[in-house]
């Protein structure tokens, strides 16, 4: 366990507290907001965890981690882990430099490839090996936008010099990990609006928080997303300490379930609280409850993830499955 | 900003693994010789008074306490990992149980020393066991509104009242007891003037019912006290300090590993009742309920650290407390879809222990609507 400087913390929330109110948040569907890339790579925000030697910021991956999910709290919409935690991950260990501009992370050549259509820099993982290409290397096929509206286009890459680094069956781990950690942040987000909502939204002369029904519910989403932030910090602490690629899977194959799962819930839950302006276009719960269902189906959904893990849990046997959970979080020596 | 509740990172310190290893040990070895069979929800049904003296002569109970009184004064952490790991073996524990958990530090906290040496020795080496006495017929969510009472007498106390859900008060010596001490009428607020006394279950005017269970099994009495002469030295901590010293024991009873590893062992038996090549449905089943339990359990964790670390985590315990007996009831809901009956005996047996005791889970040590209400008091809605 490395834990994660406070004022760290306070200022990634300050930065996008700032740069991400609704209504750029709003702006930026369909492209990525320019102006908050530009804040968080000068900044170094969006390469904390890398190695400096590397071309990073330095800083643990839980650091990283801190940052995605305040990422996924303010809604950001800019490819943040894309960098910090998937593309820049797979240029540290390919030993190649990290990439400039905004970073799309191709995962098999030729497939659905998350924020291409605004990105400048590739990181191409293959059966054949890794590469970083530029836009001039690549074919944009197919394309839309995922229910926030952040853009994917199919991507096939010609002519790249690969070089030996993680798979693709790693690196679309790491996208899940990825995913997790942005789940987590925006499921408090949800929690945390409805809180808000309860207290502000006045029926039969008091407000609805004073009901039972919507306490329990509040109650209910604070469980959920707290449980979700715990199996996405499980799965960072998890691959921090150095686990092998099988445990790595299992861990982030957990953290995707778990913190897919609760979307499930806490979207229901936030909406229902809200009522009618909740589901409206002018109400700033839908920047995050368009993105939960949206990353809860990018890089494998809960069934995907749970079926692998729950196989690999089976074939272990029962004898086994105390000591693997056990595991988790890892034990801290000192 | 973030929740407002707050879970530090957690993770046990590596000194935990030595005590880890010697009761998984421990366990394989009584396991092998017969000396149990691994049944769910064994810390309030499954009471083995000799079981509970093998624990304490290998020194596992009683571990945070002071040495004088026997105890080991080690970190709640590694009491932490041997309470999970009793549990996990789904090994007989429920004698030691309540005493070890909350009676036995309420005592080294509120006790005079007399009470001290008396009863926590005893406690430790896994001999004396308690039991809880706080609900009564009209008082159950509502704890403020009991009615039994106390009235001074020369020497001591005459208890006089009706404590009810009382489990293994048939089997155990004592348990701790709130009165009032001074009328509701008289009190200034509803939670004050009431006290707590550690009350011996064999005095006289104390009568046990048994109250069966669906599942046929006697845990649960009513215990009537009719004139109870209890003596002074038996009054545990301040005259009129019993809620505050309830509320303290709640902290305990709410926040640990057996809050979400009640049903443990049928999730173990169930992995194996699958096989192999599970089809990708139950493995996906099996995989979110191990999923959720790890998530859980780093949440125990971090509860336990603060309270270790001497902080107050009310809420979050309340918190994991709901989440977890949802996941303890949720298991056998699962286990029954995927596992024909009659296929594996020790499945089933697992199966009925689960499904039958599983109404409990929610309800005791504090009903989930109980416990939501509190965590949204923390989120502040109330």
């Amino acid at each position: 366990m490395s834990t994660v400087d406070p004022l760290l913390i306070e200022t990634i929330e300050s930065m996008l507290g700032d740069l991400c109110e609704p209504e750029k948040v709003g702006a930026a569907e369909g492209c990525l907001d320019a102006d908050l890339w530009k804040a968080l790579t000068e900044s170094g925000m969006a390469t904390v965890g890398l190695a400096e030697s590397a071309g990073g910021s330095g800083g643990t991956l839980q650091d990283a981690a801190a940052i995605a999910k305040a990422a996924g709290r303010h809604a950001a919409p800019v490819p943040l882990t894309e960098l910090s935690i998937v593309g820049g991950w797979v240029c540290e260990q390919a030993g190649l430099p990290l990439p400039e501009g905004p970073v799309a992370v191709v995962v098999g050549n030729g497939t659905r490839t998350y924020w291409a259509p605004v990105a400048d820099a590739f990181v191409v993982v293959t059966d054949e090996g890794v590469a970083v290409v530029g836009k001039d290397a690549v074919t944009l096929g197919a394309s839309g936008r995922n229910y926030a509206g952040e853009p994917w286009a199919e991507v096939t890459v010609s002519g790249a010099s690969y070089v030996p680094g993680p798979s693709v069956a790693q690196v679309h781990a790491r996208g899940a990990l990825a995913r997790s950690l942005l789940m987590a942040g925006a499921l408090s987000q949800a929690a945390e609006l409805s809180v808000q909502y309860c207290n502000e939204r006045e029926q039969f002369g008091k407000p609805i928080g004073k009901f039972q029904v919507l306490q329990q519910y509040l109650s209910q989403m604070a469980g959920e997303a707290a449980a979700a932030e715990a199996a996405a910090d499980n799965a960072v602490d998890v691959v921090a300490a150095g686990a092998d690629e099988a445990e790595a899977m299992r861990v982030i194959a957990a953290a995707k379930t778990v913190t897919g799962r609760a979307v499930g819930i806490i979207n229901k839950l936030a909406h229902q609280i809200h009522g009618a302006i909740g589901y409206t276009d002018e109400h700033r719960l839908q920047y995050t409850t368009r993105r939960l269902w949206s990353w809860r189906d990018e890089h494998g959904s809960e069934a995907e993830w749970a079926a692998a893990l729950g196989r690999s849990l089976a074939a272990a046997g029962g004898a086994a499955l105390w000591p693997a959970i056990t595991a988790w979080p890892p034990a801290t020596t000192g | 900003m973030a929740n407002r509740l707050s879970f530090p990172d957690a993770a046990l310190p590596a000194s935990t693994e030595e005590i880890r290893t010697r009761v998984r040990a421990f366990l394989e070895a009584e396991l092998a010789n017969g000396s149990f069979t691994p049944r769910a929800d064994t810390w309030l049904s499954g009471h083995d008074p000799t079981f509970s003296k093998k624990l304490g002569a290998e020194g596992f109970l009683g571990l945070t306490y002071p040495k004088q009184y026997g105890g080991q004064e080690r970190s709640a952490l590694d009491r932490f990992v041997v309470v999970e790991e009793l549990l996990a073996y789904g090994a007989p524990i429920a004698a030691h149980w309540i005493a070890e958990r909350q009676s036995g530090p309420a005592i080294i906290k509120h006790g005079n020393d007399a009470l001290r040496e008396e009863l926590v020795p005893g406690i430790v080496r896994g001999e004396i066991y308690f039991s809880i006495g706080m609900s009564e017929p009209d008082s159950g969510s509502d704890l403020a509104s009991i009615r039994s009472s106390a009235k001074k007498v020369d020497g001591g106390w005459t208890i006089n009242g009706t404590k009810v859900w009382t489990s293994q008060a048939h089997n155990n010596q004592y348990f701790i007891v709130l009165v009032r001490t001074t009328p509701q009428a008289e009190a200034n607020g509803k939670h004050n003037g009431m006290s707590q006394f550690v009350l011996d279950l064999r005095s006289p005017g104390v009568q046990i019912r048994p109250i069966r269970l669906l599942s046929g099994h006697h845990h649960f009495n009513e215990v009537v006290m009719t004139d109870v002469f209890v003596p002074d030295h038996m009054m545990l901590g301040v005259e009129g300090n019993g809620w505050a010293q309830v509320i303290g024991e709640l902290a305990y009873e709410r926040s640990g590993p057996e809050r979400i590893l009640s049903t443990y062992p049928l999730l173990a038996a169930l992995v194996d009742a699958v096989g192999p090549n599970p089809s990708a449905e139950a493995a996906a089943e099996i995989a979110t309920l191990v999923g959720r339990m790890t998530a859980l359990r780093r949440l125990c964790i971090s509860v336990a650290m603060s309270l270790d670390a001497g902080r107050s985590p009310v809420t979050e315990a309340a918190l994991v407390k709901d989440l977890g007996t949802q996941l303890e009831g949720e298991i056998p809901e699962v286990a029954r879809r995927l596992v024909p009956p009659g296929v594996n005996e020790r499945f089933d047996q697992l199966l009925a222990d689960s499904i039958l005791s599983a109404p409990g889970f929610t309800l005791r040590g504090g009903t989930n609507e109980i416990l939501r209400g509190i965590v949204a008091r923390e989120l502040g809605v109330r």
